[in-house]
């Protein structure tokens, strides 16, 4: 299953406690500011077994996040690669 | 692949509109099909027609009239939803009174049946919420 | 009504957040209905925070509010027989099954995630 997280918070927490092996989580919107190290709640301050976590470039572009800022277990895509998750993952749900 | 969008968020308050719309182009310019595009919930004002934003801002509006135009994408307005928040087409108006042409052009109001259709035909379905 | 149905498909649509206070728990449990009436397989999923919203003794009307317990009670009569709890939201939010308003199968989250994965498509509110 993909899940589309678009806000840090409860949102992220709730995708969080529900994920298993070889879900994937993409960060989009204000969720990419979990991606940062010192990100509070640090709910993505380790890997979690199986599962892939991505953040969309763009959007971290346009808040000014600088990836080696961020946690290295993180990988990244543009909305191309947004795509390509949706086509190769279901089912999708989205979290906000 | 058969790809619909659900849109739940109003336009400029809330980031879904714009991550749709970036979504959508780069679906479509990889090949995929964008079966249908349903505005539900607060989703709905973004057929606003009279929405006049500033002009060095994206026009939202104007931009989802522009796909219909384009790439022949149908956009589908929830008429429940549109209803509850001053949205209402001719057909609409007719009935209950009111504001007759509320809907921007390439907008078409129709009920939730037009969601399950497109869910059921396509692949994937991707909501962008609030 | 529009009947262009060919397939069936499992759809969940999960609460995990409150359905009072405004009106997107009316309408994202009107899309369950539609799709009911639509002869596909729909489940109805309460997790986390959304479990609360099955207690007894909701009074939304006391601050103008429509009540929407009545569609819940109606779930039945729309052929919705799939209505589901996360069994570890309900021990955390201290909540026994004789204290809904509706009766519920009250499943693990791992069996859940392993129904969900097998889903067609996922909807949220």
């Amino acid at each position: 299953m993909l899940y589309i997280v678009n806000k840090k918070g409860d949102a992220l927490i709730n995708c969080i406690d529900t994920v298993s092996v070889d879900d994937v989580i993409l960060l989009i919107e204000d969720a990419v500011y979990a991606a940062l190290a010192t990100s509070l709640p640090s709910v993505l301050s380790k890997p979690i077994n199986g599962v892939a976590i991505y953040a969309l470039m763009p959007d971290m572009q346009a808040r000014g996040i600088d990836v080696a800022r961020c946690y290295k277990h993180i990988q990244y895509v543009d909305y191309a690669g947004f795509v390509d998750l949706v086509e190769h993952n279901n089912p999708v749900r989205s979290c906000y | 692949m058969k790809i619909s969008i659900q849109i739940n968020a109003s336009p400029y308050q809330y980031q879904a509109a714009d991550t749709a719309w970036n979504f959508i182009q780069a679906a479509i310019d990889k090949g995929h099909e964008i079966y249908r595009v349903f505005f539900y919930h607060d989703g709905v004002y973004n057929a606003h027609r009279d929405s006049r934003p500033p002009g060095d801002e994206r026009d939202i509006v104007k931009r989802w009239s522009g796909l219909q135009v384009e790439h022949g994408v149908d956009l589908v307005v929830c008429v429940s939803s549109a209803q509850r928040r001053s949205l209402l087409e001719q057909s609409v108006a007719s009935k209950v009174g009111g504001y007759e042409n509320a809907l921007a052009d390439g907008f078409r109001i129709a009920g939730l049946g037009l969601l399950m259709e497109a869910v059921i035909e396509s692949d994937r379905h991707v909501t962008f919420g609030a | 009504m529009l009947r262009l149905v060919l397939k069936v498909k499992t759809l969940f649509f999960i609460i995990n957040k409150s359905l009072q206070g405004n009106v997107c728990g009316q309408e994202f449990l009107d899309m369950a209905l539609m799709a009911a009436a639509f002869d596909q397989k729909v489940v109805l999923l309460f997790e986390g925070e959304g479990v609360n919203a099955l207690v007894k003794n909701q009074c939304p009307e006391g601050v103008g509010l429509k009540n929407i317990l009545p569609i819940l009670n109606a779930l039945p009569i729309y052929d919705i027989n799939d209505v589901w709890v996360e069994k570890e939201s309900m021990e955390v939010w201290g909540l026994v099954e004789e204290k809904l308003e509706i009766s519920v199968k009250s499943i693990s989250r791992e069996v859940i995630k392993k129904q969900i994965n097998a889903a067609d498509h996922v909807f949220s509110f």
